[in-house]
């Protein structure tokens, strides 16, 4: 390998990338918004439900079983609606996603002691968050149940020296107390933001000098394909490498994320990690013709996987077999394991090793097969 | 119009040779219906625990039970020590542990409040907010189970008081994941389809030069970016279709009733995703540019659009910067025609602000287009 040339070709890549100040301010700018987006932006947690109340009854008694909904993080009344006409509007258009209906006779069977009926009307059509507001309905209409069941029921118990509950639960969380959801999602935009730099752009760069026929002038000149290659791609190393960088520091200074393992572990298996990441990106470039097709092909192969098959958001236990199957070949499943591990866990390398080599062997598996298409397509 | 046609031809032609893209064009609707359909549409359920029971007791089991058959939990294994569950969790193995103490039945037996520990993995704190949710159904029903039991024990009847909900769960009856999902693909393939492929199209001709050709050609303006146009509008229509087909007939989402409706409302939407396309086009002066730069008006529309995350869960200000996400309208729009069979005038007030918007950010890129390419 000829070292005179190699420098020759990265230089020319930095000048070029250097005269190019957008693709730098956009390579900076985009890992900070990726922190603040799911940051700041995403609440994984389900609050405030729109809710349409409708109070046929309207006594003390309606009014108080009204207010802890309505004193409830978990609801916001949207409107009181008069009939079943405005309420059925509200819950169509999308204002309300619940409506509570509660009955004429509400107040009369509640002071009577016996059971009154109130209806639920869920908008079913996000499955998740309909199930989880009719779970907050349940232990509201459970907890104001109990506390009429309370107040019957003091004396008695008082007599026959009985607790309630019987069990109580002391939830522990480890290795991210408050569930701070910056916490988590720290490794996983490590990974996505040095796929999207390092694969996604190391493709459509390499197939450019494919579209635009400049790369039979370097071909014809005295410079190796070996290093042609490993030319082209280093300015985007550099420039991947720099984004894991900026996302470590910035969610230091931002969010005040901290890393409980070792520094060093995690500068290395990031270093192997985005071994694999060019290597991907020239063996897509090798596959395509134009830089549209790689850059569709690239967001398909690398950030798609990256986000939705690596365990980022969705857990990998809860998908189905054939599935977790083709997680097993994607390296940011194994990449974002050994940062969580590193981050939250504060863990060595004992616990990951394996995860490191995997990645590791998947990255020289890429790189040879890319180096060896890469050489084929163009001799 | 003959020259439009000619410049439609011009731009197909060049779409069919590249069979790359082609080949994305067919498969990438598939591929992310799958992932999509089978990953984020799936609730979470056996979650894996370990259990650590130093009660050892048939009040310890009958606890253990109820997680299992609660079916929210899996029972990965037993530990016999504290060094066991750590283990458990640090190596991923299981997310929650629970610890019943020694004096969990003698507890129990005496009517004392007994107490158990759940040590939960919160590197996930999305999913550990879950388990902690159904971790606490499972004990509350066991609680219940055992004060039914006691004031039986004592002789005492229940009392019927209280509030029973009878639940009505709308357009979605049997809340089906997938239901909901396919609809959001729609809008989602859209958006990742047409802003960059329009932003790359324009932006390849400024990159080889052959933008001045076109320009010394009679076309106007106008006519290029419609000869643009046009054959990426039936891409995305083609890709819509693509994943209605494959919803309906791999994952039994029912057809929307309201065909008519749901063609106008996508075709207004693949124009103001063309519409972004080119006004990404007229910042950058690469194709790897557009690439990134796509990425900036993507990343936003994705994930805060309501599409994965409601909306009003949101933190106020982020709620507001959603008014400007043109995608927020859509979803809405999708999810009404496909679930709730809405019509045309049902939906106004998501299809005006959507047309607004659209009206808006063509003419801001229709002028710097002019002021770029012309």
């Amino acid at each position: 390998m000829k070292h005179s040339a190699l420098r020759a070709i990265a230089r020319k890549e930095f000048i070029q990338i250097r005269r190019d100040k957008a693709t730098i301010y956009m390579v900076f700018i985009f890992p900070v918004m990726m922190l603040v987006l799911y940051g700041f932006g995403i609440r994984y947690d389900v609050k405030s439900v729109p809710l349409t109340v409708m109070d046929q009854d309207n006594t003390a008694e309606s009014r108080q079983y009204i207010d802890r909904f309505a004193n409830s993080p978990y609801f916001a009344v949207r409107n009181y609606a008069e009939n079943y006409r405005e309420l059925q509007k509200d819950i169509d258009q999308g204002k309300s996603r619940v409506a509570l209906v509660i009955p004429a006779n509400f107040s009369e069977r509640i002071g009577s002691r016996r059971e009154a009926v109130v209806q639920v009307i869920v908008d079913g059509a996000d499955n998740n968050t309909a199930t989880i507001a009719m779970n907050y309905v349940s232990s509201i209409s459970r907890s104001y149940s109990a506390s009429i069941l309370l107040q019957e029921m003091e004396a008695l118990l008082r007599q026959t020296n009985l607790t309630i509950p019987a069990i109580e639960a002391e939830p522990r969380i480890w290795f991210n107390p408050n569930l701070e959801s910056v916490q988590f999602i720290v490794p996983g935009i490590i990974a996505i933001i040095m796929m999207m730099v390092g694969t996604v752009l190391t493709a459509v760069t390499i197939v450019k000098e494919k579209e635009q026929g400049t790369i039979e002038q370097i071909v014809s000149s005295p410079i190796g394909r070996y290093e042609l290659m490993i030319g082209k791609v280093l300015p985007y190393a550099v420039l991947s490498y720099l984004d894991f960088l900026i996302v470590v520091v910035a969610s230091s200074l931002l969010f005040g994320v901290t890393i409980k393992g070792s520094l060093a572990l995690l500068l290395i298996t990031a270093f192997f990690y985005l071994i694999g990441v060019l290597g991907l990106g020239i063996l897509i470039s090798t596959a395509t013709e134009t830089q549209m097709s790689a850059m569709l092909t690239a967001i398909l192969a690398s950030m798609l996987p990256s986000i939705l098959l690596s365990g980022f958001i969705f857990p990998i236990s809860q998908m189905p077999a054939f599935l977790q199957a083709i997680t097993v070949v994607v390296p940011a499943r194994y990449f974002i394991e050994i940062l969580r591990d590193i981050y939250l866990k504060g863990l060595g390398l004992e616990y990951f090793w394996k995860e490191a080599l995997y990645i590791l062997v998947f990255g020289f598996i890429t790189l040879v097969l890319a180096a060896r298409r890469f050489q084929k397509r163009l001799g | 119009m003959q020259r439009i046609l000619k410049m439609i031809r011009k731009e197909f032609i060049q779409i069919r040779r590249d069979r790359g893209l082609l080949r994305m064009v067919a498969i990438s609707p598939l591929v992310q219906l799958l992932i999509y359909g089978y990953v984020v549409a799936t609730d979470i359920r056996a979650l894996p625990m370990v259990v650590m029971d130093r009660s050892a007791s048939s009040e310890s089991q009958r606890l253990v039970d109820r997680f299992v058959a609660s079916g929210y939990f899996k029972l990965q294994g037993y530990a016999a020590s504290l060094s066991g569950v750590e283990e458990h969790l640090n190596s991923g193995q299981s997310m929650m542990a629970l610890v019943i103490p020694e004096d969990y039945a003698r507890d129990i037996r005496r009517g004392v409040v007994a107490k158990v520990q759940l040590l939960v993995d919160g590197t996930n704190s999305n999913t550990a907010t879950i388990a902690l949710g159904y971790a606490g159904g499972v004990i509350g029903a066991e609680n219940a189970a055992r004060l039914e039991q006691n004031l039986q024990r004592k002789g005492i009847r229940e009392i019927e008081a209280g509030i029973r909900e009878e639940p009505r769960v709308w357009f979605n009856p049997s809340l089906r994941a997938i239901n909901y999902m396919v609809p959001g693909i729609v809008c989602v393939l859209l958006m990742e389809m047409m802003v960059p492929l329009t932003a790359f199209s324009l932006v390849r001709e400024r990159e080889r030069g052959t933008i001045e050709q076109l320009m010394v050609t009679p076309l106007r303006g106008g006519e290029v970016l419609i000869g643009k146009a046009v054959p990426y509008i039936l891409i995305g229509l083609v890709d819509a279709v693509i994943i209605l087909t494959a919803g309906t007939v791999w994952f039994g989402v029912p057809l929307p009733t309201n065909m008519l409706t749901l063609f106008v409302c996508t075709l207004l939407f693949i124009v103001v995703t063309l519409s972004l396309g080119i006004l990404v086009a007229t910042f950058v002066g690469t194709q790897q540019q557009a690439a990134l730069s796509a990425q900036f008006v993507l990343v936003p529309n994705i994930l805060l659009s309501g599409f994965m995350f409601p909306i009003e869960s949101m933190p106020a200000g982020m709620q507001w910067f959603t008014t400007i996400l043109p995608m927020r309208y859509f979803l809405v729009i999708v999810r009404g025609i496909m679930m709730k069979g809405l019509g045309l005038f049902d939906l106004m007030d998501q299809i005006l602000p959507l047309a607004a918007l659209g009206v808006l950010i063509f003419s801001i890129s229709w002028l710097r287009f002019r002021k770029v390419f012309g």
